[in-house]
């Protein structure tokens, strides 16, 4: 046992820190880190933002940080919190500014080698053919708000009924690409004005699409379970609900502002203000968020089909015969109802997850049938320059973590200091240089993403393997990235 | 050079962007807020002057209304492709803020976009006096 003096941190072993409730925190918090991940985060805030989730009213089990933890807005980016649908609370600050942000992956028949000699071509096509950058439009795709609302209601349902996709593609994504429970009257017309000519669009930060392979597998009969072998070609794309999704934060924190002033709610930080669940504020909120969460599930299908044609451009092959599939989509930044065991009793509770991605297990209901019994697929991409990483949900999740565990590698460095490191460097050149082709809407992205600005991601999935709340499956390494 | 007074300071940790703005009073600090923002997000080239409109936005409080306020022209590029090119406060009253803003239509040409802005927050945000002048202090999710 080790107490930290910092919050009064004490080490429960190797991985886990509990937070002891004090002040007033209504429970413990627990973070997942190892000693030099800790080294990351004592200093900064996100510590505190832990123990604040903790103040919020009708917390379930303990407020939880993963091991990509940093300094967020109310919650801290890696924040997982559940709450009682009858006492309890939600709150925009535990979802986040980019609803349903999340990652999803490919997979195709192709190798590596087959497709090295394209990947110039292939990266300038998905650029050309997927727009990017900050205020990115869709040209090809004018929707007016009637039906802007039907992708709010139905989200990637959407996207394949209008010809974007399959059915298998549906069954591929968390809640099959669709929160049932989504209302387009509760968002507003400001929302929608923004989100109009943005659906198909990749956005800027960091957010990407990127071409790597297969280039260490883990556990075999897992890889194989869900359709990975080595060599493989793959692709990732990152982004979620753009503009809608900003707004439809924004628009909730003012009002749920004046439900918590309202609810006489005692809270450390404007940005976890929070309404019950079941009040008019909090079900508005809920269903506003689940329809920009349905925008980003039709965001990326979309843009999946724009890779699938983009392959076909250039090999001259059906997106089919390349096999270019859905291994699954993940979100990170939501709040679901959701089925838990909490004191051996299963109850629905709302799990918060904010830069975290669910990882259930085997045999859970949840669960595609094509992955029961490997578990559900976890994507955790790294930067552009290392690699990312194919994870599986565990039982140990499920029951520690409300099923969750990290989404990314987390900044190392912040936008200033990442420019100061490249400067007199040619990134793209030596990008290059590793074996990436890179290519970005705008020179300021592509030097605030560096690498060297982001933590190994390989640091952080070591401590949800070995910690037991995902278990590693492959690595895989860019070929080829284009960024917003 | 060496005379021209800085607008503003960027405040900058790992995973957050924010700036620092100060002004004589309560409407030049707002006017500098929106002029930083600018800066920070677009680099817009050279153009005649048009006519300006009138904006005016809600808040319940001061650090709500700064907020709304920043949040109006992020609405307006995200929406309308709409840049600011120049500011001008009127008035604040306690729920209110009432601007001259002279906008242009994005060009993809001559203009830059520097900055992917998702929102502003209320994230360790500061509006308010400090000694004889006015300062506030806002982070934007990036």
């Amino acid at each position: 046992m080790q107490e930290l003096t910092i919050h009064n941190l004490r080490q429960i072993d190797q991985y886990r820190w509990l937070l002891p409730r004090q002040g007033k925190m209504r429970t413990d918090g627990m973070l997942f880190l190892d000693r030099k991940l800790l080294e990351h985060v004592k200093n900064d805030k996100s510590i505190t933002q832990v123990a604040n989730v903790a103040w919020l009213p009708g917390i379930v089990g303990r407020s939880l940080a993963m091991p990509d933890m940093h300094q967020g807005y109310g919650f801290p980016i890696g924040g997982v919190a559940a709450f009682d649908p009858d006492e309890g609370v939600v709150s925009p600050g535990g979802v986040g500014y980019d609803i349903n942000c999340g990652v999803r992956l490919l997979r195709s028949s192709l190798v590596k080698d087959e497709i090295k000699d394209e990947i110039v071509n292939l990266v300038n096509s998905l650029f050309h053919n997927i727009p990017s950058g900050v205020g990115s439009r869709q040209p090809n795709l004018k929707l007016n708000k009637k039906e802007l609302k039907k992708v709010l209601a139905t989200g990637a349902r959407w996207a394949v009924r209008n010809g974007f996709g399959s059915q298998d593609d549906l069954l591929h994504i968390e809640e099959s690409g669709c929160l049932d429970w989504a209302d387009p009257e509760a968002v507003s017309e400001r929302a929608l004005d923004r989100g109009q000519a943005q659906l198909g669009t990749l956005g800027s930060g960091n957010h990407f699409v990127e071409i790597g392979f297969v280039d260490q597998i883990f556990e075999e009969k897992l890889a194989k379970g869900i359709g990975l072998f080595k060599g493989q070609v793959t692709i990732i794309i990152h982004t979620g609900s753009r503009g809608l999704g900003h707004q439809v934060c924004g628009d909730n924190i003012r009002l749920l502002q004046n439900a918590s002033r309202k609810f006489n709610f005692d809270l450390p930080d404007r940005e976890l203000c929070c309404a019950p669940v079941h009040s008019s504020e909090g079900r508005q909120y809920l269903a506003a968020m689940a329809s920009a969460a349905n925008f980003a599930f039709a965001n990326r299908q979309l843009i999946t089909e724009e890779v699938r044609r983009t392959f076909e451009q250039v090999f001259g092959l059906g997106a089919q015969k390349m096999g270019l599939q859905l291994v699954y989509d993940v979100c990170h930044n939501i709040a679901k109802f959701e089925t838990h065991a909490v004191d051996g009793k299963q109850r629905e509770v709302v799990v918060h997850r904010k830069g975290a991605t669910r990882a259930f297990p085997a045999h859970h209901p949840k669960v595609p049938a094509a992955y029961q019994e490997t578990g559900q697929p976890v994507l955790i991409p790294g930067d552009m320059g290392r690699y990312s990483y194919v994870l599986v949900g565990t039982d140990r999740a499920l029951k520690e973590t409300f099923g969750s565990t990290c989404h990314g590698a987390g900044r190392l460095m912040s936008r200033h200091a990442a420019k100061k490191a490249a400067r007199g460097h040619n990134v793209t050149a030596e990008l290059a240089e590793m074996g990436v082709t890179v290519k970005g809407a705008g020179r300021a992205t592509l030097i605030e993403e560096i690498p060297e600005a982001y933590k190994d991601v390989e640091d952080v999935v070591r401590v949800v393997h070995e910690a037991g709340i995902a278990r590693k499956v492959a690595r895989l390494r860019p070929l080829g990235v284009i960024k917003g | 050079m060496l005379m021209t007074p800085r607008l503003y300071r960027i405040i900058e940790h790992t995973a957050d962007t924010g700036f620092e703005v100060w002004g004589n009073t309560k409407k030049q600090v707002f006017e500098s807020a929106a002029k930083a923002f600018f800066n920070i997000m677009w680099q817009i080239g050279a153009r005649q002057q048009n006519e300006p409109v009138t904006l005016e936005v809600a808040g319940n409080d001061l650090e709500e209304l700064l907020v709304n306020f920043l949040e109006e022209f992020l609405y307006l590029y995200d929406a309308k492709g709409l840049v600011c090119t120049g500011i001008e406060i009127e008035s604040i009253s306690a729920d209110k803020v009432r601007a001259k803003a002279w906008l242009q239509k994005f060009n993809d040409a001559g203009d830059q976009e520097l900055l992917g802005v998702k929102a502003v927050t209320y994230h360790q945000l500061f509006i308010g006096r400090k000694n004889d002048s006015w300062i506030a202090r806002i982070f934007l999710d990036i």
